[in-house]
């Protein structure tokens, strides 16, 4: 049984890990459709519990699929998962990156990175503000959230500084209104 | 050309850890931040316009971009083992503290300060994102025209809600397709 648990974990990850462009946040849903629908490893509540936890921990969100192999199996599951979910992107990765650097002066490849760039920097700005409309309910935290961005633009320190400003703020405002 | 130029990209095993530990560990909300701050402002192994360039790599593959990141970085720098290295060390130390906070989060996921800093800093965190974005535009500036195609897929994913992988197909070849063209009309020129 929990061989076929595990044969059924790494089938999953594996296939998910070439759909996952750009990160966890594209196969969220199909992740959480296997987990919780066809697989029925866990709840709706606790799977989108571990999503809230993944995203807010340092670390890239993929390890989502490393915490669900753990509540699933254990250490062996963590195991699993992990190399399922990162192997079959990461060899996909690494031979065509040195298929890039071998044709790097051919103008493919010079098309290639050109063209790619911007898109990749249009995506981040999205995100950037995909998690703004999610976790800013009024103008303070937009106020925040402006702060956060003029920070990284014009100021060369490190961004942890005004993250932990940003909590401490939060934490501020949450004492003096209960007081 | 000084030497450090020409082999730009030449990291240690150690180097390539040590970079891509403080990525994992202190990305907080995003490690998008912290992969340019660290890869960019604080060890120069690229500049922006180079990094955006890698980050578009990385984008277009399969994988989470700082996971393909790690691979294409590591790789260049000391083949397979040093695409194993950086992997490693991005990937476990994160996964160790996640599983930990997992363990005492029902304890403390209910206390409303615990909320009220995590909210704090989801704010703050995409206003880094976001910043993160306008620095690297920033660095495209030379190319201007082909940022537009960047705006498109911003407007298309937030504004739109397309879906963020096919967006990035349509726009990335649209992008490519202008990147060509252009190519070859300064060749000639």
């Amino acid at each position: 049984m929990s061989r076929l648990v595990l044969l059924a974990l790494l089938a999953d990850f594996a296939i998910l890990s070439l759909a996952a462009f750009g990160g966890a946040a594209t196969i969220a849903p199909a992740l959480r459709e296997g987990v919780v629908l066809r697989r029925h490893w866990m709840s709706d509540a606790e799977f989108l519990q571990l999503y809230a936890v993944a995203r807010a921990a340092p670390g890239p969100n993929i390890i989502i699929a490393s915490v669900i192999g753990w509540k699933v199996a254990g250490l062996v599951g963590l195991l699993v998962a992990t190399v399922a979910v990162l192997t079959p992107s990461s060899i996909v990765c690494l031979l065509l990156g040195r298929l890039t650097v071998r044709f790097e002066a051919t103008a493919f490849v010079r098309a290639l990175k050109l063209g790619l760039a911007p898109v990749a920097v249009g995506l981040i700005l999205a995100s950037g503000l995909a998690i703004a409309q999610a976790a800013d309910p009024d103008k303070i935290a937009w106020a925040m959230t402006a702060a956060g961005a003029a920070w990284v633009v014009f100021a060369r320190r490190n961004p942890l500084w005004i993250l932990a400003a940003g909590g401490a703020l939060a934490v501020a405002m949450r004492l003096l209104g209960r007081a | 050309m000084s030497a450090e130029e020409a082999s730009p990209h030449d990291h240690s095993l150690a180097e390539l850890a040590g970079a891509f530990l403080k990525i994992g560990l202190l990305g907080f909300g995003g490690v998008a931040v912290m992969a340019r701050r660290v890869l960019v402002e604080e060890r120069g192994w690229f500049d922006d316009e180079a990094y955006a360039q890698m980050l578009g790599l990385a984008q277009a593959l399969p994988g989470a971009n700082t996971v393909n990141l790690a691979v294409l970085i590591g790789d260049r720098a000391q083949g397979s083992p040093g695409a194993l290295a950086a992997l490693a060390a991005l990937i476990a130390p994160p996964l160790a503290l996640l599983i930990a906070i997992l363990l005492v989060y029902d304890r403390i996921e209910t206390l409303p300060l615990v909320r009220a800093a995590l909210a704090g800093m989801a704010s703050t965190g995409a206003g880094l994102v976001f910043g993160t974005g306008l620095r690297l535009a920033w660095g495209l500036r030379r190319r201007r025209t082909g940022l537009l195609f960047g705006l498109a897929a911003m407007v298309l994913v937030a504004g739109l809600h397309a879906p963020l992988a096919w967006t990035a197909l349509f726009a990335g070849l649209a992008s490519m397709l202008y990147a060509a063209w252009a190519l070859r009309r300064e060749a000639r020129a």
